[in-house]
């Protein structure tokens, strides 16, 4: 789920950026260094929408560099334990299959897709039911509930399930398989 | 060593971490003092639950529990995120794009400016942003939060867009929780509100 959050972060400032055009660098320092990251607490940062404050800056011993306290309001995206989101194939082996929604990786064991899908190593690999009518192969788009996550420093894994009511490959737009 | 009980109402999902941490509390410290609180909010239950991991020195086993009890389905996902506002596929596929022109108009090349993050989330709220337009969105939103939704269940609602009501049901489980007078009439009536915006779209 996507998330619009006010978060806070220390900037250090390099002197030679003081001038008029001071608070211009500093925002586009922030975003530089904030957009794209990914922190186990909030998630994946995707960007930053506003700026809601920058504080009195303090000058540190000797180096000269000012550290300013920003406040800046973000879009993250954050997957939860539980959540149901909509996610695209984008690999299939007999382990199971990897989907992404946004920024995250979602894999999906075999255990966990229905019993009656079965793994074809055809040219494109694909899990397909006996009968042929569903398929699951690269590019699908499935709906999948988040039983797992891993956080790393910059990365957040997912574990996710397809066995389940009204789970596993979308037709079209609004109606699940 | 203190250690407080935290009473809540007979049922409350809360009482389950209760009991662990005046288990673990039991377990691990003599007792002298019991505080009583009633408490039906889980939220204030949290900020509490924080404050004695704090004095306590059971900060490690509180913060874990916290972690472990992160459940979408029973809208659990902190208390941080709770408050926050949660935005909708479309919502975000709205933003990114204001944002995407915003940094053409800077410069030439934006392509190597964007972070792969951005990339990755703009392809995929586009794919699967189910209204496009900016006063469809609006009024998804008006809709849904007609019918007292937690911002998150708003949002996962306004994403996957269940056309029956056990679909609903099924998506978002704390629709039914306890404590909660939602109707499944009231649930229809607003799953047939949010297909007629995407028909006339």
């Amino acid at each position: 789920m996507f998330f619009h959050i006010t978060l806070e972060r220390n900037m250090q400032l390099h002197p030679r950026h003081f001038g008029p055009h001071l608070r211009d660098k500093l925002v586009a320092k922030l975003m530089k260094d904030v957009e794209g990251t990914c922190s186990g607490r909030h998630g994946f940062v995707v960007a930053i929408t506003s700026v809601e404050d920058i504080g009195k800056g303090l000058i540190r011993e000797g180096t000269g560099f000012v550290t300013f306290p920003v406040k800046y309001q973000c879009v993250v995206f954050r997957p939860f334990k539980g959540e149901i989101l909509e996610a695209v194939v984008t690999m299939v082996n007999k382990m199971g299959f990897f989907a992404e929604a946004g920024p995250v990786q979602i894999f999906v064991s075999n255990h966990l897709i229905p019993d009656d899908m079965e793994f074809q190593s055809e040219d494109v690999s694909n899990y397909t039911t006996s009968d042929g009518s569903v398929k699951i192969q690269k590019d699908s788009e499935v709906r999948l509930k988040i039983i797992g996550t891993r956080v790393d420093a910059t990365e957040i894994f997912s574990i996710g399930t397809i066995k389940d009511d009204f789970l596993g490959v979308i037709n079209d737009p609004g109606a699940a398989s | 060593m203190r250690c407080g009980v935290v009473a809540t109402r007979p049922g409350s999902r809360s009482c389950e971490i209760v009991d662990r941490v005046i288990k673990s509390c039991l377990a691990s410290f003599d007792v002298d003092s019991f505080f009583l609180y009633l408490l039906d909010r889980k939220s204030g239950f949290l900020r509490r639950r924080r404050e004695l991991a704090h004095c306590d020195g059971l900060e490690s086993s509180a913060t874990m529990s916290a972690d472990e009890d992160e459940n979408a389905a029973e809208l659990k996902i902190g208390e941080e995120f709770l408050k926050a506002k949660c935005l909708m596929n479309c919502e975000v596929a709205l933003i990114l794009d204001r944002r995407l022109e915003q940094l053409q108009q800077m410069s030439d090349d934006p392509t190597n400016q964007m972070s792969q993050v951005f990339e990755k989330s703009h392809q995929y709220v586009k794919r699967f942003s189910r209204y496009k337009n900016q006063d469809a969105v609006k009024q998804v939103r008006e809709i849904l939060s007609r019918n007292k939704l937690a911002e998150f269940e708003l949002c996962v609602l306004g994403n996957l867009c269940p056309e029956t009501v056990e679909e609903a049901i099924a998506m978002v489980p704390s629709l039914k929780s306890k404590g909660r007078a939602l109707e499944d009439d009231a649930i229809e009536k607003m799953l047939n509100d949010l297909s007629l915006i995407k028909k006339f779209e």
